[in-house]
């Protein structure tokens, strides 16, 4: 045979597909041309070359984003092209190529197919040929990149671009650089970001970051999802049965008819009044001063006082804080103001913000690292460290690449479903502008680069569980602050302390907020470390503060009859209904159907039946319920609250 | 019992309830902390741990998660459901729905109240709506009123329980097209409005056109009432408005947290003071914080936030409630004075009103009696 006449076969590993989804844009007339609304980057190994392709969508819906069947769409496509590889000649590669999107396209339609399996509309009008014309629009960029790397041709100048730093074809043109320079362009507008596969595992303080088994179910109940679970799945363990009127709000009542009611991450424990003092952060601190807990040095002025402020941040010495009185999550506070054209600059940010007309507190600022202490009744029952966002540098990825791939496995913690780091406020990963980072750079090898100043989750920073490590004093010192504030039983101690495993009173030490709203669901599901049981806690609690009885907790099979009400769009719920519990392995039956009703008995393991209690009230698109009963149908020995001994071994588990 | 005049006191506060548990504190020589939107910490001198807190008139016993199951009408008809309290019928709509409104409205019969869904107590509402037309103007009377309204002073927990965010406002400054409103069948009859505290009716009034009349208690409205504050976990003490229709059947129309005090309080003003000492009593019991019954003559005053001189301060105080203001201390940097006020419980209770509402000072510590002035 003729060498000229073989062609050397060209071997195309597909090695990632990363997906960039941008934040929310409108047009502001007819001729205002939106930018992109996501970027696809598909990298690949051709012949022992890395190769990169980045394609962009501009698909949006009426909220300005790409919508949620959207992005499922592509992400099930990204996953399943991920590790195609393909072996062929020169010639042949188009039509190999060709055959991996096929497959690809197939795989889509038949993953969507068994997700709506049951409902008739599906089937009526989309049909295979049509609905995967619909998926091969859908998908163009992604399908696009691919092609892109069929094509194989490279001069020798590509090839040193490429092995030097990473050979992009963008838009279907050809030019050297790195994949960080063309997001870095558009960073601040970033979303979020997904990645296939995932990329390696952070780490942080020794610990790497955690995965929570359920986050698959879990991300159905979308953001703030996993409180009504915790709820659902304490209130059934305890043998109590349920009424929830909303996504956020459930009512829990014992065999004695008793009840507590729960609404977002608050309870019956803490008094309203409580809470108030609480929001008033100078009612905080003089309460703490009373009490002769550390605060910082510091006082609060009216709105229109900056001659005051000034003279009072000179009086006490900078680097001072400011905060407005009524804040919360985090929003207003600037930390670390140097000098006075700082404060200048951080008031005339407040006067800006929502908090215009608030008073604002002027206080020392006390370099230590930040801590959330969870108290529930009078013992700390979580403890977290609460880390500026940051990334630690392998010596191989840019600053910009480590963040995207933090952020993705960030994405997978339950507690940070549908809340993205790349946040509008000033802080966190969108502080980068201010700070000028140089988002391109290589950092070195376990090099820590810390983003803003925030260490609040909301805001993007990094919580770590420390609670085993906690100094006695410190532990002493959150009960006593709590204790300080008449009623409040529940309560996000918020600290600054150089090292939280040395006494309170050997380090420079501050309690710098009380939360009586603290979310739940942080302790349950802190990103490194150990998970700790806050909210069993707070149903043990509330039982004897409210003489309630509590059956054993286990984990045992619960049988349960369901009741829900409202819009449920005919058998469109009940289609919805049958392919969740077949999707947790749940046992079910339907025990009645009515127009504005249905009622069905559930069967299975405790964590699979509160995750399908609890999303009962969510149902498929386009239905409305209203109302949801959950009563167990088997009955153990009941706990009385009244029995001590009983409750302390309980709290002791 | 020294009153200021209805007019100079509407100056002073709207939020009577709040002014009255401050007043009566003072009048009872309650040492207390007292910071802006209304919140006051009432303590013990001989014992100093135990403190009681209110927010305006809701006490230490209310809880959280419970006043926002008030403030959500839905959640709050839920749960006097659950308890088999009689109420008018009614279902809620979203500001979308074109003819469903008006169907229900057909189904139970007009005249029909519109109310807000999720807002402060008693409802927004708007009566007497007995046609398709009136009830699509209503529902839009309602869409418009947002909770940054200020014709009534909101509480100051209102905001802070996420009261804005169940309201999406747009940038027609109307409530979100998706956010409820909710339709209730008008009960005609007797209205009855009864105050409850520690689970029991303390003080009852019966509607007599614009205002309020003190009558002796009323048994099945006061049963009806007493059941419909124990139907809400976490809840003790809270009014309750009753209407009895014309066979004799009481339904609950409104339930609100704090104790709802009329404008014209000051015409029966021994109830309402006795009613509210009543409250103090229940919630300090409740925490363990003695009552200490005193004269008062006078009052000292640590203030904390001061970012104005002292002469504003002397300026408010006289302008409004007449007093006069001795200064004892003063430290402009850190914010602080210590002053003395003489006159009778009220007045001072206003003094303390103005100085932590109109944002004069942030922290307010006071030491009613005479025998205080001493340490000056």
């Amino acid at each position: 045979m003729n060498d000229k006449n073989v062609e050397q076969a060209i071997d195309l590993v597909i090695e990632r597909v990363e997906i960039i989804y941008y934040k929310a844009a409108f047009p502001k007339s007819s001729e205002n041309i939106l930018p992109p609304s996501y970027q696809v980057i598909v990298s690949a190994l051709i012949n022992g070359i890395h190769r990169t392709a980045v394609r962009e969508g501009a698909s949006r819906n009426r909220f300005g984003r790409v919508s949620q069947s959207h992005r499922a769409t592509l992400e099930v496509a990204a996953e399943r092209l991920t590790s195609s590889t393909v072996s062929a000649p020169k010639g042949e590669l188009q039509a190999k190529v060709d055959n991996v999107i096929a497959a690809t396209l197939d795989a889509v339609y038949q993953e969507k197919k068994k997700r709506v399996q049951g409902v008739r509309r599906f089937r009526a009008w989309r049909t295979n040929r049509r609905y995967r014309r619909d998926l091969t629009e859908r998908l163009a960029p992604l399908l696009s990149c691919v092609m892109d790397h069929a094509e194989p041709d490279l001069t020798q100048t590509d090839q040193r671009s490429a092995q030097s730093g990473g050979f992009v074809i963008s838009e279907g043109s050809r030019w050297s650089g790195s994949k960080a320079a063309i997001l870095a362009r558009r960073f601040i507008e970033i979303d979020d970001y997904v990645s296939f596969p995932l990329p390696s595992k952070p780490v942080l303080h020794g610990h790497p970051i955690n995965e929570f088994e359920d986050y698959d179910d879990l991300r159905l109940l979308r953001k703030n999802g996993t409180k009504g679970y915790l709820y659902y799945y304490y209130s059934l363990g305890f043998g109590l049965r349920t009424r929830r009127l909303s996504k956020f709000s459930l009512v829990a009542t014992d065999d004695h008819n008793r009840s507590m009611v729960f609404s977002w991450s608050t309870s019956q424990l803490s008094s309203i009044a409580a809470h108030a003092l609480c929001v008033n952060k100078e009612a905080t601190r003089q309460l703490l001063i009373d009490a002769d807990l550390p605060v910082p040095q510091g006082r609060a002025f009216s709105p229109h006082a900056p001659d005051a402020i000034a003279n009072y941040a000179t009086t006490i010495g900078y680097p001072v804080v400011t905060k407005p009185v009524n804040g919360s999550k985090g929003e207003g506070v600037v930390v670390n103001i140097r000098n006075q054209a700082e404060l200048t600059r951080a008031l005339a940010a407040l006067r800006r913000s929502i908090y215009r007309a608030s008073d604002t507190i002027v206080e020392r600022y006390l370099p230590g690292r930040d801590y959330r202490i969870v108290v529930v009744g009078d013992e700390v029952r979580g403890a977290l460290l609460r880390a500026p966002a940051s990334v630690r540098g392998d010596g191989e990825h840019s600053t910009l690449e480590l963040m995207l791939g933090k952020h993705a496995w960030r994405m997978r913690n339950p507690h940070f479903i549908g809340r993205s780091a790349f946040i509008d406020e000033e802080s966190a990963f969108g502080s980068l502008r201010h700070e000028r980072l140089d988002l391109t750079r290589v950092p070195k090898r376990d090099e820590l680069v810390t983003f803003g100043t925030s260490c609040n989750l909301s805001q993007g920073a990094d919580s770590v569980d420390v609670l085993d490590e906690l100094h006695p004093t410190v532990a002493e010192a959150a009960v006593r602050a709590v204790g300080a504030v008449p009623g409040l039983r529940y309560c996000g101690v918020d600290m600054l302390l150089e090292d939280h495993t040395q006494p309170i009173d050997a380090q420079a030490a501050g309690i710098i907020e009380l939360n009586a709203k603290a979310a739940i669901g942080n302790c349950e599901y802190p990103m490194f470390g150990q998970s700790r049981a806050v909210v069993r806690h707070v149903f043990l609690e509330l039982a004897d503060e409210f003489s309630m009885t509590l059956h054993p907790m286990t984990d045992h099979h619960r049988r349960v009859t369901c009741e829900v009400r409202g819009n449920l769009r005919g058998t469109r719920y009940l289609h919805w209904l049958e392919k969740t519990a077949h999707g947790l392995d749940v046992r079910h039956q339907l025990l009645h159907h009515g127009k504005r009703q249905l009622q069905i008995e559930v069967e299975g393991p405790l964590a699979p039946v509160a995750m399908l209690t609890t999303r009962l009230i969510i149902g498929p698109l386009g239905t409305r319920p209203t109302s949801v009963r959950v009563t167990g149908i088997e009955k153990t020995e009941a706990t009385s609250h009244s029995s001590v001994a009983t409750l302390s071994q309980m709290k002791g588990i | 019992m020294v009153s200021m005049s209805e007019h100079k006191l509407n100056q002073v506060s709207t939020q009577f309830d709040g002014l009255l548990v401050q007043y009566r504190a003072v009048a009872r020589g309650f040492q207390f902390e007292r910071f802006p939107g209304q919140l006051l910490i009432l303590s013990d001198s001989k014992l100093p741990a135990r403190k009681s807190s209110f927010v305006h008139s809701v006490g230490g016993s209310t809880r959280i998660s419970s006043v926002t199951f008030l403030l959500q009408k839905r959640f709050r008809r839920a749960l006097l459901e659950m308890a088999d309290i009689p109420m008018p019928p009614g279902a809620t709509f979203t500001f979308r729905s074109r003819s469903s409104p008006a169907r229900y409205a057909e189904r139970v019969g007009f005249p029909v109240v519109v109310k807000e869904v999720f807002g402060e107590n008693p409802s927004v509402q708007v009566r007497d709506v007995d046609n398709d037309a009136k009830l699509m103007m209503a529902a839009a009377q309602i869409r418009a009123i947002l909770p940054t309204d200020k014709w009534r002073q909101s509480s100051s927990y209102a905001q802070s329980i996420n009261l804005s965010s169940a309201e999406d406002v747009g940038d027609s400054l109307l409530k979100s097209s998706d956010s409820r409103y909710l339709i209730e069948k008008q009960v005609n009859g007797s209205c009855y409005r009864a105050f409850v505290v520690g689970g029991r009716v303390r003080l009852m009034t019966q509607s007599a056109g614009i205002s309020w009349q003190v009558i002796s208690s009323k048994g099945d409205v006061a049963v009806l009432s007493e059941a419909a504050v124990a139907a809400v976990p976490g809840v003790e003490s809270g009014t309750v408005d009753v209407v009895v229709d014309h066979t004799g059947e009481p339904f609950v129309v409104e339930l609100a947290e704090r104790l709802v005090i009329p404008d014209s309080w000051q015409e029966q003003e021994d109830a309402y003071v006795r009613l509210v000492d009543q409250l103090i009593d229940f919630e300090c019991q409740w925490i363990g914080v003695a009552d200490r019954v005193g004269s008062v003559g006078g009052c000292l005053l640590h203030l904390g936030g001061l970012d104005r001189g002292p002469q504003v301060l002397q300026a408010a105080l006289f302008n409004v409630v007449g007093l006069d203001v001795t200064v004892a201390e003063h430290d402009e940097i850190a914010g602080t004075a210590s002053i003395w006020l003489a006159g009778s419980a009220l007045d001072i209770a206003s003094a303390i009103e103005i100085l932590a509402e109109q944002k004069i000072a942030s922290v307010i510590r006071a030491s009613p009696g005479d025998e205080i002035r001493q340490w000056l």
